[in-house]
């Protein structure tokens, strides 16, 4: 008897101790809503939809957030944006071609957040059907296309970024899930993301009943210019023609006029969202870019590097109203030690900048000129090289109507010519936009590198200091060097990764 | 067996007694720490590895540096592999370490020991700055063969792993052993066959001895590093040297001693060496290096990859330089670097004095001496900087336009205009144009444009304690500064009030004999009788009757704001070349500083005074005598 008295108390003892671990009667949780209360009612899956496009916002903890990440890795390792006077080691070693990886730009969770938080909207998604029968299954489809087609966007950056990454297309939805997965060759990323914007595209719908919703989301539009460019990367111009035509087709979208550039620049870049704008992501008063503290606040990170007006061409003196809209003023700011202005200008060629608390300009994903500029580079390799000019000039009379100081005659007939010119015009065209460094490799391993690295390395050469400038180049030349390597803490998570072999370190 | 312990009695509450103990304790689970790190030093990761790193190892315990690699430290050392030191041995002769000469075995290791700590970051084109414990530098580089690139070290190993972070510091992988240089500078001129005359010029210069001392016992600090560019025989017979005497006939002049510092061709020989050790890559990346012929400077370049030395654009024309061979330079010597100047084929457009767009092509022999240049006045339009000509409005000439303000952001930030910078966080100046070319508020002289200088020297104002320029190019001598400027009084009158008084300051140099204020007026009296007195109109509109806006004093002693210049004195440029000229905020302070022009003249130029300019910038060479 005292044996069982003894041996109640003891249990009882262990109950308690084990208890005050971890509450294990309660199974769920008191302050927040578990799956299966989830997925119940088609707000519900509007809700994670949109908390898809918030996960683009979200800011980790000491590393940069995916709008830093996108400005970086689309900026950095080119030759328009330099540092500023506030860098860091990560900054310099990027800028430098030094990427080790335990740098914060080698780390690519801010990606797969976005895509896990789509998988979730995939894989439970269609459960809502069984509890609110008020929702189509066409419009459920609405909902998972935005998830396809944004779950695309990421892979497509990990696709350019590191060629080889983990194929993950289910939800991480508890830690028993987590997998540990290999690399996947670039052939099947790419045809994931082809067959993700397919889906998309057949299902995604066409208009949000607001333009704030129309830009901010992905629409069938957005779609469609995501399959142009993806195709363009594949060297499938025959889709990214017809993807770019899709898109021409609907009439929904054109140029904003740049014969008032206070106007244009406005409408474009500050008011955002405008007629020429297919995708962007959306900041406002409440949830602001990170460029007031990255581009405007003293002293700044990343500005223009010396060397504008080797893309803007030199204003002649005598007539100082034939220039390039875009260049200094819009683009930049040269009097304020080159801030990167289409990001955080509050006026066109004023020197005042936003301040903490309206930094608010959308980051621009897609827009119309890009439609034109992609399809221009389609048809330069797919023989219609006066066609391509003639979309380049489009581009170029919105901006540069008499200023010539970037004109060249190219040779329709030679592809090379003609896309290289549209390089040029896309440099100016989307100066800091964070496409630049993605461009210069589309264009250096078109054909299989056929022209080797030289597009990039001469690129670079201009910007590149004058004590690491060889280092720097040799390294481009070995074009494992174009993609990044895994970071650090990925590698010691998952022992199934192996490093890109061009970064001998351990 | 298991069901009989449970029922044992004991057992049974000794099991749930345990059992209670551990559910307690596994709540708070801290970890008990009994050591300071986990991670091992550099001895520990080479015993870890003897796979790879076990000869290397023997050869560091054999050399008796086991022992302190073991100790906390900061530490970089490249490490062999076992197939590296079996090329070293082959490469010797040797069959195995212990029949290396153990002194140069020490000397190797030493080598590869850098104490500091120094990621693949550091590892640029040219040297890493911290010396060996051997006291050589050693370079990294970059090659390419085929699709792959690899780092190399002091161009003898590639790196196979970079940055492994242990205790004391960094170890990085090689594929091979790094040899310390052995020569001298002066043992390495004389080992090469094409340095025939170079090192006979050495010799009977003097220079040969200077250049032949190990750092540790050369008695000059400052020479126990050196950069030698040596000039081929091959170089020399291009400009009809065959021999050394014609070598020596050719610069001879002065003291007939060679080695003395005075004699011509032994400046012309010094001109080659520089002070420190100074690769491509530092060469490339500083514009002027000093030289042992004081006080010349070798001035270099980088341009599309490779380093231009004395290559100038100057006055009007374009003097084309040499090159650096790439492949016969950088050779590490024990007190310094080895290069070789090599012929450099140009392609450059500039424009000529005239205005007129020129290109230039050609090639040159790769062979240079010290330019002897007669100094020329040297008429600086402030207001011209590729900045102020990006500014959309460049001289358009009307003050309708909005001026165009260069401020700093931030104390820190890079300065707006190249070359140029301010102490404070804020504004420098505006650029502004002015129209017509009077003296009234908004009109402008030279170009039709002017620079407004936020400077001042008032506790707690934030205007700009000094501002520094970069001139133009101006040939090593004396000259006569002159600062033109716009007479004006931003509020109250002078003498009361003397706007912002200022002194100029040339590289750092004395500061100028005189000082000057920006409301400070020209004195009454005709043109001779104010150059006496340091002062002059510099401007002109080409009517003799009334060629420019004289001074004037209102009866209620208010001074008018005519353009004019004062002579601040005689300056000394010590070498040719562009300088930094920082403009001094002495005391007081006022935002219309109106500076447009500085012109430094020679001081025996045949006329300090003219010419003088009109508002287009040109020049007008007409004497107007009297006092108009």
């Amino acid at each position: 008897m005292t044996k069982n008295i003894k041996f109640s108390f003891l249990a009882f003892i262990l109950l308690l101790s084990a208890t005050s671990c971890n509450k294990w009667l309660e199974l769920k949780p008191q302050d927040g809503i578990i799956r299966e209360d989830f997925w119940k009612t088609k707000e519900q899956l509007r809700s994670a939809v949109f908390g898809a496009y918030s996960s683009l916002l979200a800011v980790p903890e000491k590393r940069p957030g995916l709008m830093q990440n996108m400005l970086v890795w689309g900026e950095l390792r080119a030759d328009m944006m330099g540092i500023g006077s506030s860098f860091t080691n990560n900054d310099m070693d990027y800028k430098n071609n030094e990427i080790l990886p335990n740098s914060v730009y080698s780390n690519w969770a801010t990606l797969y957040n976005t895509i896990n938080v789509c998988n979730t909207v995939i894989e439970f998604g269609p459960t809502v059907r069984d509890n609110d029968k008020t929702i189509s299954e066409a419009e459920v489809n609405e909902y998972l296309a935005e998830a396809y087609g944004l779950r695309a966007y990421m892979y497509f950056y990990l696709l350019r970024l590191w060629g080889e990454v983990p194929l993950q297309l289910k939800a991480s939805s508890s830690d028993s899930k987590i997998e540990q997965l290999a690399k996947s060759s670039k052939e099947v990323i790419y045809n994931q993301i082809v067959s993700d914007l397919d889906f998309a595209a057949r299902n995604i719908a066409e208009n949000y009943g607001s333009n704030d919703q129309n830009k901010g989301r992905l629409t069938v539009y957005g779609i469609y210019a995501l399959q142009a460019d993806v195709y363009l990367w594949g060297e499938n111009y025959t889709e990214c023609i017809a993807a770019c035509k899709r898109i021409e087709d609907s009439g929904k979208f054109g140029l904003i006029e740049g014969t008032d550039p206070e106007l244009w620049f406005r409408e474009l870049y500050i008011t955002g969202n405008s007629n020429e704008s297919i995708f962007e992501i959306q900041f406002d008063r409440d949830s602001q870019n990170p460029w007031f503290s990255l581009l405007a606040a003293i002293p700044n990170r990343y500005a223009a590097t010396f060397y504008m007006d080797d893309f803007f061409g030199i204003t002649d003196p005598t007539t100082p109203t034939i220039r390039d809209i875009r260049s200094n003023g819009a683009s930049y700011n040269q009097a304020l030690s080159g801030m990167l202005w289409k990001h955080v200008g509050t006026n066109y060629g004023s020197n005042t900048a936003v301040l903490n608390g309206n930094s608010d300009h959308n980051w621009i994903v897609y827009r119309y000129a890009d439609i034109l500029l992609m399809k221009a580079e389609a048809l330069a390799w797919t023989g219609d090289g006066v066609k391509a000019l003639e979309l380049v000039d489009i581009i170029r009379n919105r901006s540069t109507p008499i200023f010539n100081g970037t004109v060249e005659t190219v040779d329709p007939g030679i592809p090379y010519q003609v896309s290289d010119y549209i390089l040029k015009e896309r440099a100016r065209e989307f100066a800091f936009e964070g496409k630049r460094w993605f461009d210069l490799l589309r264009h250096a391993k078109r054909k299989g590198y056929e022209r080797g690295a030289q597009v990039i390395v001469d690129a670079v050469s201009k910007v590149a200091p004058p004590d690491r400038a060889e280092v720097i180049l040799n390294k481009f030349k070995d074009y494992r060097n174009h993609y990044l390597p895994i970071a650090t803490s990925e590698l010691l998570a998952d022992k199934n990764l192996v490093q890109n072999p061009y970064y001998k370190t351990n | 067996m298991k069901k009989t312990l449970l029922l044992n009695t004991f057992s049974v509450q000794a099991w749930f007694i345990c059992l209670t103990i551990l559910a307690l304790a596994g709540c708070k689970k801290e970890p008990v720490v009994s050591i300071t790190s986990s991670q091992v030093n550099i001895t520990g990761y080479l015993e870890k590895n003897p796979e790879q790193f076990s000869e290397w190892n023997k050869i560091v315990e054999r050399t008796g540096n086991a022992g302190f690699l073991q100790a906390y430290g900061n530490y970089t050392m490249f490490v062999p592999t076992n197939d590296g030191v079996k090329k070293y041995l082959t490469d010797m002769g040797k069959t195995s370490i212990e029949q290396l000469d153990l002194e140069e075995l020490k000397s190797v290791v030493r080598f590869h020991l850098i104490e500091d700590t120094l990621s693949s970051r550091s590892f640029g084109d040219g040297k890493l700055n911290t010396l060996t414990m051997l006291g050589q530098y050693l370079i990294t580089g970059s090659a390419t063969a085929g699709n792959f690139t690899s780092t190399v070290i002091n161009r003898q190993a590639n790196v196979t792993l970079f940055n492994v972070r242990l205790g004391n510091g960094y170890v990085h992988v090689i594929d091979n052993v790094l040899r310390p240089a052995k020569l001298t500078l002066a043992q390495m001129v004389a080992a090469n066959p094409d340095y025939d005359l170079f090192e006979e010029a050495l010799i009977r210069t003097g220079l040969y001895d200077s250049l032949n001392l190990l750092p540790a016992n050369n008695p000059k600090t400052d020479q126990r590093f050196l950069t030698v560019i040596a000039e081929s025989d091959a170089t020399l017979g291009l400009v009809g040297v065959s021999n050394i005497d014609q070598y020596i006939a050719k610069y001879n002049s002065g003291p007939s001693d060679l080695k003395s510092a005075e004699n011509g061709f032994h400046k012309y020989v010094a001109y080659h060496i520089l002070y420190d050790a100074k690769y491509r890559a530092d060469l490339a990346s500083s514009q002027a290096h000093p030289t042992l012929t004081y006080p010349e400077i070798l001035t270099a370049k980088f341009r599309n990859q490779n380093v231009i030395l004395e290559d100038m654009e100057f006055n009007g024309t374009y003097e084309p330089g040499v090159m650096l061979n790439k492949e016969k330079s950088d050779n590490s010597a024990i007190n310094g670097v080895l290069h070789e100047s090599a012929p450099y084929s140009y392609n450059y457009t500039y424009k000529n004095a005239q205005g007129a767009t020129v290109i230039a092509t050609g090639t040159t022999t790769g062979h240079f001496a010290i330019k002897t240049r007669v100094p020329f006045p040297v008429y600086w339009d402030v207001a011209d900087m590729p900045e102020t000509r990006a500014s959309g409005f460049f001289r358009t000439g009307t003050s309708a336009q909005p001026p165009n303000l260069f401020t700093k952001p931030a104390v820190d930030s890079p300065s707006p205009v190249k070359g140029w910078n301010w102490p404070k966080r804020g504004d420098g100046f505006y650029y502004n144009n002015g129209a017509g070319g009077g003296q009234s508020a908004g009109a402008a002289w030279v170009f039709r444009d002017y620079l407004n200088l936020f400077l001042g020297n008032s506790a707690g104002n934030a205007r700009q304690e000094w501002i520094e320029m970069k001139t133009p190019v101006i040939v090593r001598g004396e000259y006569r500064v002159w600062i033109c400027y716009r007479r004006k009084n931003q509020s109250g009158n002078w003498p009361q009030s003397d706007g912002t008084t200022a002194q100029v300051r040339i590289d750092g140099g004395p500061p100028s004999p005189k000082v000057f204020a920006f409301a400070e007026p020209i004195p009454f009296g005709n043109t001779a009788e104010l150059e006496a007195l340091g002062w002059k109109y510099y401007t002109s509109n080409g009517n003799a009757a009334n060629p420019w806006d004289k001074v004037t004093l209102s009866p209620a002693g208010a001074y008018n704001s005519p353009w004019v210049a004062k002579n601040v004195g005689l300056m000394k440029i010590n070498t040719t070349g562009t300088h930094t000229l920082r403009m001094e905020a002495l005391r007081n302070s006022q935002n219309a500083n109106n500076l447009d022009m500085i012109h430094f003249i020679p001081k025996d130029w045949q006329s300090q005074i003219l010419p003088r300019f009109m508002p287009d910038g040109t020049e007008d060479y007409t004497n107007y005598p009297g006092t108009h």
